[in-house]
């Protein structure tokens, strides 16, 4: 059975994870390979994922850092 | 408070917020590097740990308490469990997975004293199709496309506009996921723990987990086409 376009959306993460049994994943990396929306699809989750690792940090309230600094201070011989 | 005087000459005597925030950005050095540190008692790298977990420690708290001033005293509980349990870490996990245990636990008991506990299992959504992928809608009766995706990935001409583009609208849009997507997410793509650490620290099947992670990429994806599409 061949999975639908709508099928590959559902399924991407899945997919991605190595959670798919053997056939299901090969039938979707086919249908991957003819099917350009598809693949524009998969490509977009994955580049929310890379740029989620890449977030900016913001710094802790000073506040926050002023005890545990202290508390760190403390507690290290 | 004079945080001042706390650290004579360190960065927060005139130091400028500007240093301070990109002192936050700044990459951790390796797990060795960094517990090697903190074990010695290198107080600016520990800020440096505290500034870089921020954000996401209170994401993830807030899976289990409610309030904002809970999940602030729940970060700060797990930064005094750190800094106690540091001289004991054997570093059979990484640093940060064992961050994020103690933070689940620290957030769980101060829920349970409050009498406010959110089990996780609770946030576990019943779902619709439309979480997991575009609306029907978007597909013909046969399940081909028939509203394709809109043009923006790795292969866009203007790609380094873009990843930071797509940067800011999930910046945004992952504080207004459903608590545990947004915890799933925060765990497995924005700190980059595996899938394993994730469910053993929040407590979820990997099923579950799983079928969260898709909803948060859904959901964060649809965000970023809806912003190229309104702009
Ligand atoms: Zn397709």
């Amino acid at each position: 059975m061949m999975p639908t376009c709508r099928d590959v959306t559902r399924k991407a993460t899945a997919l991605d994870e190595g959670a798919l049994p053997w056939l299901e994943r090969m039938a979707l990396q086919v249908h991957l390979l003819m099917c350009a929306h598809c693949r524009r699809y998969v490509a977009q989750l994955r580049l929310v994922r890379r740029q989620a690792a890449t977030l900016p940090r913001d710094a802790a309230p000073g506040e926050l850092q002023a005890h545990v600094r202290d508390w760190f201070k403390h507690r290290t011989p | 408070m004079s945080g001042q005087s706390l650290d004579p000459g360190g960065r927060y005597n005139g130091v400028t917020a500007d240093a301070v925030a990109r002192h936050a950005s700044a990459a951790l050095p390796d797990d060795a590097t960094l517990v090697d540190a903190l074990q010695a008692g290198d107080v600016d790298m520990f800020s440096a740990v505290v500034d870089h977990y921020h954000r996401s420690l209170l994401r993830v708290a807030t899976t289990w308490v409610r309030s904002k001033e809970a999940a602030e005293e729940a970060v700060q509980d797990t930064w005094l469990a750190v800094i106690t349990g540091l001289p004991r870490f054997e570093r059979r996990a990484s640093f940060k997975t064992w961050l994020f245990r103690i933070l689940a636990n620290r957030a769980r008991t101060r829920a349970v004293r409050d009498g406010r506990l959110v089990p996780f299992s609770a946030l576990l959504p019943e779902g619709t199709d439309d979480d997991d992928g575009p609306a029907l809608e978007r597909f013909a009766a046969n399940g081909q496309w028939a509203v394709p995706p809109s043009a923006w990935d790795a292969d866009d001409p203007e790609a380094q506009g873009l990843r930071k583009e797509v940067g800011a609208v999930i910046a945004r849009a992952v504080e207004a996921l459903p608590p545990a997507q947004r915890a799933v997410f925060t765990l497995r793509d924005i700190e980059g723990l595996d899938a394993a650490d994730a469910c053993n620290i929040l407590d979820v099947s990997e099923t579950n987990q799983r079928v969260l992670l898709h909803r948060a990429r859904t959901r964060l994806r649809a965000a970023v086409e809806a912003h190229r599409t309104t702009r």
